[in-house]
């Protein structure tokens, strides 16, 4: 449950409303689990949303990861070539400076 | 059978030593939800809608009260907002497993808690099965036949299956 719904952030399709799902879902892991594997399981999730929350908004709002992780979030574009032609190319400088010193 | 004295909901309660919080709160008539439970079954405390806040010399945390052994001065707290959140959230999340036709008592409580049923049914697949995985079928058929049946897989794709 938890982990469909933060894939659906990952990949871009998050909603407000899914924050809100996580909140209430992992405040109960955290009050009401049998054991510690529950109660501790979501702490990566919690503690992300209470140090880095402008990162989670960045997912929700503006489909992108300021942190450059999300892959689904990440576009890739092939820089424009520019045609050089060799002869007007500046030859390579073939002098050798002097020592400064 | 030593008797043990215990606050259920501020209201002073004798119990048997070995009873759980369930059994006391019904003797002394305090209705707590339950699905999972079954008087002939030991208890896991599987569904946890039974869930209540105990409180033990200032440390406060929820328990299941099906699974709970009553404990001398404990203090239980069977309604709060904080509980029927907790209740309202387990219902929310039981139905993700149970598909779109959900069983009479879970339709029952949500109405009782305020569950919208439909609230993750967009997250995971569904399958029509009524089945929250509460374990009671598991429990039953482990203390009749040592365990013909029992859980496959984790987290949503958990299912109860015949064991090899």
């Amino acid at each position: 449950m938890l982990s469909a719904t933060l894939r659906k952030i990952y990949e871009g399709k998050g909603s407000a409303t899914d924050l809100e799902t996580i909140r209430d879902v992992t405040e109960v892991m955290e009050t009401s689990s049998l054991c510690s594997l529950g109660k501790t399981a979501i702490n990566p999730v919690r503690t992300s949303m209470k140090y880095f929350g402008d990162e989670w908004d960045a997912h929700i709002e503006d489909k992108a990861c300021p942190a450059k992780h999300c892959k689904p979030l990440i576009n890739y574009t092939i820089a424009r070539a520019t045609r050089v032609n060799a002869s007007d190319a500046e030859p390579a400088s073939t002098s050798v400076s002097s020592t400064p010193w | 059978m030593k008797t043990i004295e215990l606050e259920i909901d501020n209201k002073k309660v004798r119990a048997r030593e070995g009873m759980t919080i369930l059994e006391a709160a019904k003797q002394s008539g305090i209705n707590i939800p339950t699905l999972c439970f079954d008087e002939k079954t030991d208890h896991l405390g599987c569904c946890r809608i039974c869930s209540v806040q105990i409180e033990r010399s200032g440390r406060r945390s929820i328990v299941t009260d099906c699974s709970y052994p009553v404990e001398k001065g404990l203090n239980v707290t069977t309604r709060s907002s904080k509980i029927d959140k907790i209740r309202k959230i387990i219902l929310e999340l039981a139905a993700v497993g149970s598909g779109p036709d959900v069983s009479s008592d879970l339709y029952r409580l949500s109405s009782d808690y305020g569950a919208d049923l439909n609230r993750f049914s967009s997250v995971g697949d569904q399958i029509n099965s009524k089945c929250i995985l509460c374990g009671l079928c598991v429990n039953r058929c482990i203390e009749a036949t040592g365990g013909a049946i029992g859980f496959v897989a984790r987290a949503g794709n958990q299912s109860i299956s015949r064991q090899n």
